[in-house]
C-alpha cells in the first residue's frame, strides 16, 4: 500500500487526443506565458496565476477564489492536474483545455468575452499564436479561445507534485500510526489512494447545500457543453468519448458529490473542501470523524462516524503533513 | 400513408442483430435481496442505515461474499459466467455467457445493470452498456470502471422469453 502511493509510481500523463498541441513544447511554453499574463482579464490586472499561484502549490490560500468578483468555490491546486479526467470541483469540464475557458470568461474571475480575448491575443501574442495555429485574423473568436485553452493545457500538463517526505519513507512513530489509520480504521484510502492520493471520482461527504449541488449539476453541464469531447473543437480523429458515453446521468449519488482532491501538499494548501470552509486539517478530520448528519435534500453522505480519539486524530494529521515539503 | 409504408419497408429490410433494449431497473426497495438476505442498493436509505449500523456494531456483512465467476441467478432460471474482456479507452469490458437451467444459451435477453460498493454505500461511477456478443448467449458489458480498490457488486436484471431473474457477481478490485 505504501509503495502504491509513492510518487515514483506516477506514470506519464494520459494522452489527450482531443488536444493536438497537448504535448507540444512550444504550446507549453506559450501556455506558461499566458498563465501569468494579467492582460488576459477585463481589468488588465488578473491572470490564472492570481488564483493558482505557483509559489502556493497553484492555489491561493483563500477560502474562495477572488477574481473580478468572489467565486463560490475554493481554487483547486493544479499539481498533477493532467491526470484528472474531469475538471472543476463538479467535473463540468471533460478536458483540461475546455476547463480553461471557464475562468477566462466568468464574470467573477477573468471576465473576458470571446471577442475581447481574440483582440488581446491578436494585439500581444500574434506571432506565437500564428506559429501554432495560423493567422488569427480570420479565425472565429470561439476557435481562438479553444486554442488558448489548449495551450494553457499543454503548460499545465507539465505540473507535477515534487517528492514529499512520505515518498522518502522517512516517517516517525506518530506518522506511521497515522498512516495505519489512513489505510485502516479512518478509511481515507478508499478515495485517497494512488500516487496522487485521489481516485479522481466524485463522492458526497455531507458538505453540499442549496447553493452548490456538485456533480449532479456538473455532469449535466459537461454533457451539454459546447466545448466537450463531442464538439467540433476536439482534435481526436477517432472521435472517441467514452467518459461521456458511459456517464451515469441522473444517478442519485451525484447529488451533493464533489471531486476527490489530491492530498499532495495538503498541509500547505489550506483552506479545505470545495468552498474552503475549513481553515485547518484538524477541522477536516473532525468532520470525517463525527460525520455530522447532512441535509438529505442535498444527497446522502457516504460518511459514518469513525469513533477516533484525539490522539488518533493527531497521528492522522501528522501523517498528512508528510505528504508535503 | 406512404410514409408509413416506406417505414415498414425500411424496418423489414434491416437485417442483422440489433442490441437488446436495456431493461429498466426496479426501484431500490422493490429489488430482490442480492447480498445474502440483504437488499443492497446505494440509493436506498434503509440500506445506508443498515450499513452504518453494521459498521458501528463491528459486524461484517462482507464475510461470506461469493466471488465465483460462475453463478446461478437468484430464482434459478439462468446460469452465468463472467470473464474479463480487456479495456476500451481505459474502461473495462466484461464478457457474460448466459445459459438457461437446461444449459442452452440464452439469446436476445434484455439485461439491465446496477451495482456499486456495498461497504461504501455508493453505486457505479459509470453507466455500462450491454451489447450482444458474437456467439449466442454471449453479451459484453462495456464501460465499467472500478474506481476504487475493494469489493464491487454487479446486479444483472435479466428478462428472457417473458421470464425475469437477477444475477449477481462480486469482484475484488486491486
Amino acid at each position: 500500500m505504501l509503495a502504491s502511493m509513492s510518487l515514483s509510481r506516477l506514470p506519464a500523463p494520459p494522452a489527450d487526443p482531443s488536444n493536438a498541441v497537448a504535448d507540444d513544447p512550444r504550446a507549453a511554453a506559450w501556455g506558461a506565458k499566458l498563465f501569468g499574463d494579467v492582460r488576459l482579464s477585463r481589468n488588465g490586472k488578473l491572470s490564472c496565476a492570481g488564483c493558482h499561484q505557483p509559489g502556493k502549490f497553484f492555489t491561493d490560500g483563500l477560502p474562495r477564489a477572488k477574481g473580478l468578483g468572489v467565486s463560490k468555490r475554493h481554487a483547486p491546486g493544479l499539481l498533477g492536474v493532467a491526470y484528472s479526467p474531469w475538471l472543476f470541483w463538479d467535473g463540468r469540464a471533460d478536458s483540461l483545455w475546455a476547463q480553461a475557458l471557464g475562468p477566462l470568461g466568468h464574470a467573477d474571475e477573468l471576465g473576458l468575452s470571446r471577442a475581447q480575448l481574440k483582440r488581446i491575443i491578436g494585439e500581444h501574442h500574434r506571432a506565437e499564436y500564428a506559429a501554432l495555429f495560423g493567422a488569427i485574423a480570420a479565425q472565429p473568436a470561439e476557435r481562438v479561445a479553444v486554442n488558448v485553452g489548449k495551450s494553457l493545457a499543454a503548460f499545465q500538463r507539465g505540473l507535477r507534485p515534487a517528492p514529499a517526505r512520505f515518498d522518502a519513507g522517512a516517517l516517525d512513530e506518530r506518522e506511521r500510526r497515522g498512516f495505519s489509520l489512513f489505510i485502516g480504521a479512518a478509511q481515507c484510502s478508499r478515495c485517497h489512494f494512488g500516487p496522487l492520493l485521489t481516485n479522481h471520482s466524485f463522492h458526497n461527504t455531507g458538505t453540499a447545500s442549496a447553493a452548490d449541488h456538485g456533480r449532479s449539476e456538473g455532469l449535466r453541464l459537461a454533457l451539454a457543453s459546447g466545448v466537450n469531447c463531442r464538439s467540433a473543437y476536439s482534435d481526436d480523429p477517432k472521435r472517441a468519448c467514452p467518459k461521456l458515453e458511459f456517464a451515469r446521468v441522473g444517478a442519485a449519488q451525484w447529488l451533493g458529490a464533489f471531486k476527490t482532491p489530491s492530498l499532495r501538499n495538503v498541509g500547505a494548501t489550506a483552506p479545505y473542501l470545495h468552498d474552503g470552509r475549513f481553515n485547518t486539517l484538524a477541522q477536516v478530520l473532525d468532520h470525517y470523524n463525527r460525520a455530522p448528519a447532512a441535509d438529505l435534500r442535498w444527497g446522502h453522505s457516504e460518511l459514518f462516524p469513525l469513533g477516533l480519539d484525539k490522539s488518533q486524530l493527531g497521528d492522522l494529521e501528522r501523517f498528512l503533513l508528510t505528504l508535503g515539503p | 400513408m406512404r410514409k408509413l409504408a416506406a417505414l415498414a419497408l425500411l424496418l423489414s429490410a434491416c437485417g442483422g442483430e440489433t442490441p437488446p433494449e436495456p431493461l429498466k431497473i426496479p426501484p431500490a426497495e422493490a429489488r430482490p435481496a442480492n447480498i445474502g438476505s440483504i437488499k443492497w442498493a446505494p440509493e436506498s436509505p434503509r440500506y445506508q442505515q443498515m450499513r452504518t449500523k453494521a459498521w458501528r456494531e463491528g459486524s461484517d456483512f462482507a464475510k461470506n461474499v461469493d466471488f465465483s465467476r460462475e453463478r446461478p441467478s437468484r430464482g434459478g432460471l439462468f446460469r452465468g459466467v463472467i470473464a474479463d474482456a480487456g479495456e476500451i479507452d481505459g474502461f473495462r469490458t466484461l464478457k457474460l455467457s448466459l445459459r438457461d437451467a437446461q444449459g442452452a444459451p440464452v439469446q436476445g435477453a434484455r439485461i439491465g445493470i446496477s451495482g456499486g460498493m456495498p461497504q461504501h454505500g455508493h453505486g457505479l461511477p459509470t453507466q455500462p452498456r450491454i451489447v450482444a456478443g458474437t456467439v449466442p448467449g454471449e453479451y459484453r458489458i462495456e464501460g465499467l470502471q472500478f474506481s476504487m480498490p475493494g469489493w464491487w457488486e454487479l446486479s444483472l436484471y435479466i428478462s428472457s422469453q417473458r421470464r425475469d431473474d437477477t444475477l449477481s457477481f462480486n469482484f475484488k478490485a486491486g
